[in-house]
Protein backbone atom coordinates (compact mmCIF):
# COMPACT_ATOMS: atom_id res chain seq x y z
CA UNK A 1 0.00 0.00 0.00
CA UNK A 2 1.51 3.17 -0.96
CA UNK A 3 1.92 6.05 1.87
CA UNK A 4 -1.02 8.31 1.76
CA UNK A 5 -0.60 10.52 4.26
CA UNK A 6 2.46 12.65 5.97
CA UNK A 7 2.68 15.20 8.34
CA UNK A 8 6.60 16.25 7.74
CA UNK A 9 8.26 17.66 5.19
CA UNK A 10 7.36 17.61 1.64
CA UNK A 11 8.96 19.61 -1.04
CA UNK A 12 10.87 21.68 2.07
CA UNK A 13 8.01 22.53 3.84
CA UNK A 14 6.22 21.29 6.61
CA UNK A 15 2.61 20.41 6.71
CA UNK A 16 0.02 17.83 6.23
CA UNK A 17 -0.26 15.87 3.03
CA UNK A 18 -2.78 13.27 1.80
CA UNK A 19 -2.49 11.59 -1.40
CA UNK A 20 -5.27 9.87 -3.54
CA UNK A 21 -5.27 5.76 -3.38
CA UNK A 22 -2.77 4.60 -4.71
CA UNK A 23 -0.40 7.35 -4.78
CA UNK A 24 2.98 7.58 -2.59
CA UNK A 25 2.26 10.78 -1.20
CA UNK A 26 6.11 11.25 -0.56
CA UNK A 27 6.82 11.13 -4.42
CA UNK A 28 3.75 12.38 -6.19
CA UNK A 29 3.04 15.21 -8.22
CA UNK A 30 0.70 18.22 -6.37
CA UNK A 31 -2.15 17.79 -8.79
CA UNK A 32 -1.85 13.93 -7.22
CA UNK A 33 -2.82 15.16 -3.67
CA UNK A 34 -6.02 15.30 -2.47
CA UNK A 35 -5.23 17.68 0.67
CA UNK A 36 -2.10 19.57 1.19
CA UNK A 37 -1.04 23.08 2.42
CA UNK A 38 0.88 25.58 1.05
CA UNK A 39 4.34 24.54 0.00
CA UNK A 40 5.51 27.61 -1.38
CA UNK A 41 5.38 26.48 -5.00
CA UNK A 42 3.09 28.12 -7.86
CA UNK A 43 0.31 25.73 -7.05
CA UNK A 44 -0.52 27.20 -3.77
CA UNK A 45 -3.72 25.96 -2.42
CA UNK A 46 -6.12 28.58 -1.45
CA UNK A 47 -8.72 27.13 0.68
CA UNK A 48 -11.05 23.80 0.60
CA UNK A 49 -14.09 24.63 -1.28
CA UNK A 50 -17.10 23.91 1.53
CA UNK A 51 -20.40 25.22 1.40
CA UNK A 52 -22.65 26.56 4.28
CA UNK A 53 -26.95 25.46 4.73
CA UNK A 54 -28.92 28.83 5.40
CA UNK A 55 -30.99 28.14 8.04
CA UNK A 56 -32.48 31.96 7.73
CA UNK A 57 -35.94 32.88 6.78
CA UNK A 58 -36.82 30.56 3.83
CA UNK A 59 -33.66 30.59 1.82
CA UNK A 60 -32.87 26.84 1.68
CA UNK A 61 -36.72 26.80 0.64
CA UNK A 62 -38.17 28.09 -2.16
CA UNK A 63 -38.84 32.15 -2.37
CA UNK A 64 -41.65 32.89 -4.43
CA UNK A 65 -40.94 36.41 -6.46
CA UNK A 66 -43.24 38.85 -8.21
CA UNK A 67 -43.13 40.48 -11.27
CA UNK A 68 -40.80 44.11 -10.95
CA UNK A 69 -40.43 42.82 -6.98
CA UNK A 70 -37.52 43.06 -4.62
CA UNK A 71 -37.20 40.28 -2.11
CA UNK A 72 -34.55 39.69 0.68
CA UNK A 73 -33.82 36.90 1.82
CA UNK A 74 -32.52 36.62 5.46
CA UNK A 75 -29.38 34.27 5.88
CA UNK A 76 -27.74 33.71 9.27
CA UNK A 77 -24.02 35.42 9.60
CA UNK A 78 -21.60 32.79 9.63
CA UNK A 79 -18.99 35.44 10.57
CA UNK A 80 -17.40 35.49 7.06
CA UNK A 81 -15.03 37.91 7.22
CA UNK A 82 -14.55 38.57 3.44
CA UNK A 83 -18.57 38.14 2.90
CA UNK A 84 -21.26 36.22 0.90
CA UNK A 85 -21.22 34.72 -2.30
CA UNK A 86 -25.07 33.69 -3.23
CA UNK A 87 -25.72 30.97 -5.93
CA UNK A 88 -29.47 31.32 -6.98
CA UNK A 89 -31.56 29.01 -9.24
CA UNK A 90 -35.06 29.26 -10.57
CA UNK A 91 -38.18 28.80 -12.02
CA UNK A 92 -41.20 30.26 -13.74
CA UNK A 93 -43.90 29.92 -11.53
CA UNK A 94 -46.52 31.65 -13.02
CA UNK A 95 -47.77 34.51 -15.60
CA UNK A 96 -46.31 35.00 -19.53
CA UNK A 97 -43.45 33.22 -20.13
CA UNK A 98 -43.14 33.33 -23.82
CA UNK A 99 -42.74 35.89 -26.31
CA UNK A 100 -40.63 36.81 -29.22
CA UNK A 101 -37.13 37.34 -27.99
CA UNK A 102 -37.73 38.49 -24.59
CA UNK A 103 -36.54 37.28 -21.45
CA UNK A 104 -38.92 34.92 -19.66
CA UNK A 105 -37.24 34.97 -16.49
CA UNK A 106 -34.79 37.71 -15.36
CA UNK A 107 -33.62 38.03 -12.02
CA UNK A 108 -30.36 40.13 -10.47
CA UNK A 109 -28.80 39.09 -7.25
CA UNK A 110 -28.14 42.48 -5.70
CA UNK A 111 -26.90 43.85 -1.97
CA UNK A 112 -25.34 40.61 -0.35
CA UNK A 113 -24.03 41.28 3.31
CA UNK A 114 -23.34 38.54 5.69
CA UNK A 115 -27.28 39.07 6.82
CA UNK A 116 -29.16 39.04 3.39
CA UNK A 117 -29.38 38.80 -0.33
CA UNK A 118 -32.10 40.58 -2.64
CA UNK A 119 -32.80 39.19 -5.98
CA UNK A 120 -34.93 41.26 -8.14
CA UNK A 121 -37.88 39.74 -10.52
CA UNK A 122 -36.73 42.25 -13.53
CA UNK A 123 -39.89 41.44 -15.66
CA UNK A 124 -43.15 43.25 -16.29
CA UNK A 125 -45.25 40.18 -15.97
CA UNK A 126 -45.18 36.27 -14.20
CA UNK A 127 -43.43 35.70 -10.84
CA UNK A 128 -40.62 32.60 -10.65
CA UNK A 129 -39.24 31.02 -7.48
CA UNK A 130 -35.66 30.40 -6.11
CA UNK A 131 -33.66 28.45 -4.38
CA UNK A 132 -30.51 29.95 -2.45
CA UNK A 133 -26.93 28.46 -1.23
CA UNK A 134 -24.06 30.75 -0.27
CA UNK A 135 -20.07 30.15 0.34
CA UNK A 136 -17.54 32.24 1.43
CA UNK A 137 -15.46 34.62 -0.13
CA UNK A 138 -12.08 33.49 -0.17
CA UNK A 139 -10.13 36.66 -0.33
CA UNK A 140 -11.03 40.56 -0.24
CA UNK A 141 -8.63 40.66 -3.48
CA UNK A 142 -9.67 40.67 -7.05
CA UNK A 143 -8.24 38.03 -7.98
CA UNK A 144 -6.07 35.02 -6.20
CA UNK B 1 -19.57 14.83 21.90
CA UNK B 2 -20.07 12.60 18.63
CA UNK B 3 -16.48 11.21 17.21
CA UNK B 4 -15.48 13.65 14.41
CA UNK B 5 -11.55 12.20 13.03
CA UNK B 6 -10.97 9.20 12.18
CA UNK B 7 -7.06 7.80 11.30
CA UNK B 8 -5.95 4.47 10.73
CA UNK B 9 -4.59 2.27 7.95
CA UNK B 10 -7.37 3.17 5.36
CA UNK B 11 -6.39 6.77 5.89
CA UNK B 12 -8.48 10.26 7.18
CA UNK B 13 -12.33 10.67 7.46
CA UNK B 14 -13.49 14.05 9.09
CA UNK B 15 -17.38 13.81 9.92
CA UNK B 16 -19.80 16.84 9.86
CA UNK B 17 -20.73 18.24 13.44
CA UNK B 18 -23.09 15.91 15.35
CA UNK B 19 -21.96 12.95 12.62
CA UNK B 20 -20.62 10.26 14.10
CA UNK B 21 -16.98 9.28 11.83
CA UNK B 22 -17.27 5.93 12.75
CA UNK B 23 -20.63 5.08 11.23
CA UNK B 24 -21.34 8.57 9.00
CA UNK B 25 -22.50 7.63 5.71
CA UNK B 26 -20.69 9.73 2.54
CA UNK B 27 -22.84 12.50 2.28
CA UNK B 28 -22.11 13.20 6.17
CA UNK B 29 -18.32 13.36 5.43
CA UNK B 30 -16.32 16.47 4.83
CA UNK B 31 -13.43 14.92 4.44
CA UNK B 32 -12.60 11.41 3.11
CA UNK B 33 -9.14 10.34 1.84
CA UNK B 34 -10.26 7.40 -0.19
CA UNK B 35 -11.51 10.39 -2.77
CA UNK B 36 -9.64 10.81 -6.01
CA UNK B 37 -10.26 14.70 -5.67
CA UNK B 38 -11.75 17.14 -3.40
CA UNK B 39 -12.45 20.65 -3.53
CA UNK B 40 -8.93 22.10 -3.50
CA UNK B 41 -9.20 26.07 -4.54
CA UNK B 42 -6.51 26.48 -6.95
CA UNK B 43 -7.35 30.24 -7.97
CA UNK B 44 -10.31 32.91 -8.02
CA UNK B 45 -12.07 36.07 -8.41
CA UNK B 46 -14.04 38.42 -6.32
CA UNK B 47 -16.52 40.90 -7.43
CA UNK B 48 -15.15 41.15 -10.56
CA UNK B 49 -17.21 43.45 -13.19
CA UNK B 50 -16.62 41.53 -16.36
CA UNK B 51 -18.50 43.06 -18.88
CA UNK B 52 -17.85 40.89 -21.70
CA UNK B 53 -14.17 40.75 -21.22
CA UNK B 54 -12.62 37.19 -19.82
CA UNK B 55 -11.06 36.77 -16.87
CA UNK B 56 -7.18 34.92 -16.91
CA UNK B 57 -7.03 32.79 -13.26
CA UNK B 58 -3.25 32.22 -13.73
CA UNK B 59 -1.90 35.60 -13.35
CA UNK B 60 -1.74 36.35 -9.77
CA UNK B 61 1.52 34.95 -8.24
CA UNK B 62 1.87 33.64 -12.21
CA UNK B 63 0.54 30.25 -11.32
CA UNK B 64 1.36 27.11 -13.42
CA UNK B 65 -1.40 25.59 -15.95
CA UNK B 66 -3.09 22.88 -14.72
CA UNK B 67 -2.98 20.49 -17.80
CA UNK B 68 -6.55 20.54 -17.62
CA UNK B 69 -10.30 22.31 -17.94
CA UNK B 70 -11.05 22.74 -14.45
CA UNK B 71 -14.51 23.04 -11.96
CA UNK B 72 -15.37 26.72 -11.76
CA UNK B 73 -18.19 27.55 -9.41
CA UNK B 74 -19.40 31.14 -10.55
CA UNK B 75 -21.83 33.51 -9.55
CA UNK B 76 -23.03 37.01 -10.96
CA UNK B 77 -25.18 39.34 -10.60
CA UNK B 78 -27.64 38.74 -13.46
CA UNK B 79 -29.61 35.84 -14.03
CA UNK B 80 -32.11 33.95 -15.93
CA UNK B 81 -33.33 32.77 -19.16
CA UNK B 82 -34.65 33.68 -22.85
CA UNK B 83 -36.93 32.51 -25.07
CA UNK B 84 -36.87 33.65 -28.88
CA UNK B 85 -38.49 33.37 -32.29
CA UNK B 86 -41.60 33.13 -30.81
CA UNK B 87 -41.00 30.59 -28.77
CA UNK B 88 -39.53 27.96 -30.52
CA UNK B 89 -36.43 27.97 -28.56
CA UNK B 90 -35.34 28.43 -25.21
CA UNK B 91 -32.26 29.23 -23.42
CA UNK B 92 -32.18 27.86 -19.78
CA UNK B 93 -29.54 30.12 -18.25
CA UNK B 94 -28.26 33.54 -19.56
CA UNK B 95 -25.51 33.36 -17.34
CA UNK B 96 -23.43 31.59 -19.67
CA UNK B 97 -19.48 30.51 -19.70
CA UNK B 98 -16.95 29.12 -21.89
CA UNK B 99 -13.94 27.50 -19.54
CA UNK B 100 -10.22 27.38 -20.71
CA UNK B 101 -7.39 25.51 -18.60
CA UNK B 102 -6.73 29.47 -17.68
CA UNK B 103 -9.82 31.75 -18.39
CA UNK B 104 -13.43 32.18 -17.59
CA UNK B 105 -14.96 33.71 -20.42
CA UNK B 106 -18.67 34.95 -20.64
CA UNK B 107 -20.62 34.24 -23.81
CA UNK B 108 -24.30 33.68 -25.48
CA UNK B 109 -25.32 30.79 -26.52
CA UNK B 110 -27.63 31.00 -29.96
CA UNK B 111 -28.62 28.07 -31.01
CA UNK B 112 -30.84 28.66 -33.93
CA UNK B 113 -33.30 26.09 -34.12
CA UNK B 114 -34.40 25.30 -37.53
CA UNK B 115 -37.89 26.07 -38.70
CA UNK B 116 -38.50 22.74 -41.03
CA UNK B 117 -35.28 19.92 -41.30
CA UNK B 118 -34.68 18.74 -38.12
CA UNK B 119 -31.15 19.80 -37.04
CA UNK B 120 -29.81 19.59 -40.42
CA UNK B 121 -30.91 23.00 -40.12
CA UNK B 122 -28.78 24.27 -37.62
CA UNK B 123 -25.99 25.15 -39.04
CA UNK B 124 -26.13 28.39 -37.85
CA UNK B 125 -25.70 27.59 -34.12
CA UNK B 126 -22.49 29.14 -32.45
CA UNK B 127 -21.70 30.51 -28.84
CA UNK B 128 -19.89 34.18 -29.13
CA UNK B 129 -17.44 35.26 -26.80
CA UNK B 130 -19.65 37.83 -24.45
CA UNK B 131 -23.36 38.51 -23.79
CA UNK B 132 -25.07 40.21 -26.90
CA UNK B 133 -28.73 38.66 -26.47
CA UNK B 134 -31.01 40.59 -28.83
CA UNK B 135 -33.95 42.37 -26.69
CA UNK B 136 -31.86 41.95 -23.13
CA UNK B 137 -29.79 45.24 -22.41
CA UNK B 138 -26.27 45.19 -21.63
CA UNK B 139 -27.15 46.17 -17.57
CA UNK B 140 -29.24 43.01 -17.59
CA UNK B 141 -26.88 40.16 -18.83
CA UNK B 142 -23.46 41.64 -18.57
CA UNK B 143 -21.02 39.56 -16.38
CA UNK B 144 -20.84 41.67 -13.40
CA UNK B 145 -20.06 41.31 -9.67
CA UNK B 146 -18.86 38.13 -10.47
CA UNK B 147 -17.41 36.00 -7.67
CA UNK B 148 -15.77 32.44 -8.98
CA UNK B 149 -13.33 29.61 -7.58
CA UNK B 150 -11.38 27.63 -9.58
CA UNK B 151 -11.65 23.73 -8.24
CA UNK B 152 -8.66 21.41 -8.61
CA UNK B 153 -11.50 19.17 -10.77
CA UNK B 154 -10.96 18.50 -14.18
CA UNK B 155 -14.24 19.35 -15.36
CA UNK B 156 -14.58 18.59 -19.53
CA UNK B 157 -14.38 16.09 -22.14
CA UNK B 158 -11.12 14.37 -22.44
CA UNK B 159 -10.58 15.00 -18.89
CA UNK B 160 -12.93 12.58 -17.06
CA UNK B 161 -10.79 9.94 -17.42
CA UNK B 162 -8.61 7.90 -15.22
CA UNK B 163 -5.55 9.73 -15.76
CA UNK B 164 -6.60 12.70 -14.09
CA UNK B 165 -9.01 10.39 -11.86
CA UNK B 166 -6.90 7.77 -11.38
Amino acid sequence: MANRVLIGTRNSQEGIYVSRPGKNVLTCTDDELIFKMDDGASGTIKGLYQLQPITGTASTATTSISAGATATISISNFSWTNGVVPYALGSVGSGSTGGSNSASMGFTIGTVSTSSISITNNLSSGSFSLTLAASPVMFAGALF
Amino acid sequence: MANRVLIDSNGIKVSKPGQNVLTATNQNLIFDSSKVRTGQIYAGGTNLNLGDSSSNFLTTSSKANLGYIPLVCISEKNNGNKTFNSGTGWISDISSWEFTSSTIQPVSFEPDPPNSGGTSGMDSAHINDGRNYTSISSANEDATNVNYVVLRIPCAYGYMTSTYFG
